[in-house]
């Protein structure tokens, strides 16, 4: 990206400099010179196009791990007031809607897996179903389906998978409101069927990791975290549901956006006021496809526990948060001096309540929300918390990941998946897999610096850092 | 874009047969109404297709698709999750034929 044309308003953030004569249009991108000199010139072209959609307040912004998407950059907040003809836009939460991190926190330390890991990525790779074309083991008829649409989490539990306890753990507590499976379609609810309980494909994985290091020791003791202790991270989301959700929608509100006289600078970000039916159309569906992806990660989770009591009969695994970042929510926040209702477009970034707010679980509730950067399988991840400062800088948004830096293409022309396989054993990585194509593509080379989006997101005052976590086992989707 | 989640060397039959129809005037969301719909077919049957027809009729347009079942000695490792709008683009090429192209997102 070129930097000439973004004017430094601190540390970490920038600010894209208008043409003059241009419409109102603020675009705020955080990172360091470094990070944004490697972004892509699309993710400017992205951000500056959602700042001109209608009802923005605020500027639009992009997360330190930011990279080109589709409409909206990766990495993309924006917030619309439905009071102003605030849209939502299927292009601003993505095909994978409501992708994101499960972690749970185990009582095992690392010394005690490490003779088994090799047993235990096995056992894990055999029963967590991953990989393209992969049905689980349950198969929902169509009513049971809309009951996962409609209760999330809670159907799961419900079901066996888990206990009610954790929930309180899950972001919205299991189940998000407004879901309306009427407006999901049927070739919708049939690809879905078979696929409750899968990870899926692409960066989609599941890894037993280690708490490396610590760094806020008390919020580290009110998330149950301390070094040396194992946890397991799972990313994965809707699924082909929440994917056709997406591309049904594309479509449509794109022809809705021109019917209702929405001038979009790109296509992709088919959009329709909140308050219209085509809007209120794509809400419904899309809460359906956030309480899919809430009770998919609740599944997957049981199965993980009860792969580790396989091996380890008296572990206690728990789960420490969940949390989404392909979303958009109506959510409360001070704008212009007076409290407001907006719709908070988050499209691979992470909501991050600060301390105190009531939505945080009471026991994390005075070191803020749990943020997950889910990083590469070679690097690590972090657990972050949110924080003050982030309401009015981000309303209380950070980063997701470490964010690509390069294609799957070129990843392809630079990487073979054996040889990477074979180097991350080497440093005590165990990667299992059905597809050495698809860990070429997710090599860690092709990812930004872990390190640096993690120290970017807290400089940039959007969440501090509370824990690093390395891996041990990949079981890649 | 099957070529993506299956090596199209080990894809040799059509013993699955699949037929698809929607209305749409612009024939440039027709091509993301086309790839979508075989996505949604192709999952769920739990098929991959390697041959393909789609004619058009004023705005509606009927499709076929040829293939055989999902297998997992054919997968590439990348499951397209839909096709985009993204450098979306349907053009008559310079001779016979025409020229359609999207990025799809995986």
């Amino acid at each position: 990206m070129d930097l000439e044309r973004l004017e430094q308003t601190g540390p970490w953030a920038w600010r894209v400099k208008r043409d003059p004569g241009a419409e109102r249009a603020e675009a705020v991108l955080y990172g360091d010179a470094e990070l944004l000199r490697t972004m892509d010139d699309k993710v400017l072209e992205q951000i500056t196009n959602v700042a001109r959609l209608p009802g923005l307040v605020g500027p639009a912004l992009a997360m330190p791990d930011a990279h080109w998407g589709y409409g909206f950059p990766i990495g993309g907040v924006a917030a619309f007031d439905p009071e102003r003809g605030g849209i939502i836009s299927a292009g601003g939460v993505g095909f994978d809607i409501s992708c994101g991190i499960r972690c749970l926190r185990t009582s095992l330390a690392a010394e005690e897996v490490a003779p088994l890991a090799s047993r235990l990525a096995d056992s894990l790779y055999r029963d967590i179903p991953a990989g393209v074309g992969v049905e689980g083991s349950l198969q929902l008829s169509i009513g049971e389906l809309d009951s996962v649409l409609k209760d999330g989490a809670r159907w799961a539990v419900r079901h066996g998978y888990g206990e009610e306890a954790e929930l309180e753990y899950v972001e919205e507590r299991g189940r998000v409101e407004g879901a309306k499976p009427q407006n999901v379609s049927q070739l919708a609810k049939k690809r879905q069927r078979g696929e409750m309980g899968t990870l899926g494909s692409g960066n989609h994985y599941l890894e037993v990791q280690v708490v490396e290091r610590i760094h806020d020791a008390a919020a580290a003791e009110a998330y149950g975290l301390r070094t040396g202790q194992v946890v397991v991270s799972i990313h994965c989301g809707s699924r082909g549901l929440g994917h056709q959700i997406g591309t049904d929608f594309l479509v449509s509100l794109a022809k809705a956006a021109g019917r209702l006289g929405i001038a979009l600078p790109d296509r992709e970000l088919a959009c329709a006021p909140v308050r219209s039916p085509e809007g209120e159309q794509y809400i419904g569906a899309m809460n359906a496809a956030i309480n899919c992806a809430l009770a998919n990660r609740q599944i997957l989770a049981h199965l993980a526990r009860r792969t580790l009591a396989h091996f380890f009969p008296d572990v206690r695994v728990e789960t420490l948060f969940d949390v989404s970042h392909n979303t958009c929510k109506p959510e409360r926040h001070e704008a212009n001096g007076r409290e407001r209702l907006l719709w908070v477009h988050r499209k691979g970034a992470t909501r991050a309540f600060a301390p105190g707010h009531p939505d945080i679980p009471k026991r994390y509730r005075e070191a803020g929300q749990p943020v997950i950067i889910g990083g590469s399988m070679g690097t690590g991840s972090y657990v972050l918390a949110g924080v003050g400062s982030s309401e009015a800088r981000a309303w209380s948004s950070a980063s997701h990941g470490a964010g690509r830096a390069m294609s799957r293409h070129q990843a392809l022309r630079q990487w073979q998946g054996r040889q990477l396989v074979d180097s991350l054993r080497e440093r005590g990585i165990l990667i299992r897999t059905r597809s050495m194509r698809g860990v070429a593509e997710e090599a860690p080379g092709a990812y930004k610096d872990v390190d640096r989006v993690a120290e970017a997101t807290e400089g940039a005052g959007l969440a501090r850092r509370v824990a690093f976590l390395r891996p041990v086992v990949c079981v890649k989707g | 874009m099957f070529a993506v989640m299956a090596d199209p060397q080990s894809l040799l039959r059509e013993s699955q047969e699949v037929s698809v129809s929607f209305t749409e005037d612009d024939v440039e969301l027709a091509l993301v109404q086309w790839l979508n719909a075989l996505l949604g077919a192709a999952r769920e049957r739990g098929a991959v297709f390697r041959r393909f027809a789609l004619a058009r009729e004023g705005p509606r347009w009927s499709g076929r698709a040829w293939g055989e079942p999902w297998r997992e000695s054919s997968e590439r490792g990348t499951e397209v999750k839909g096709a985009t709008l993204t450098m979306l683009s349907v053009r008559q090429a310079d001779g016979a034929g025409w020229e359609a192209r999207c990025v799809i997102d995986v």
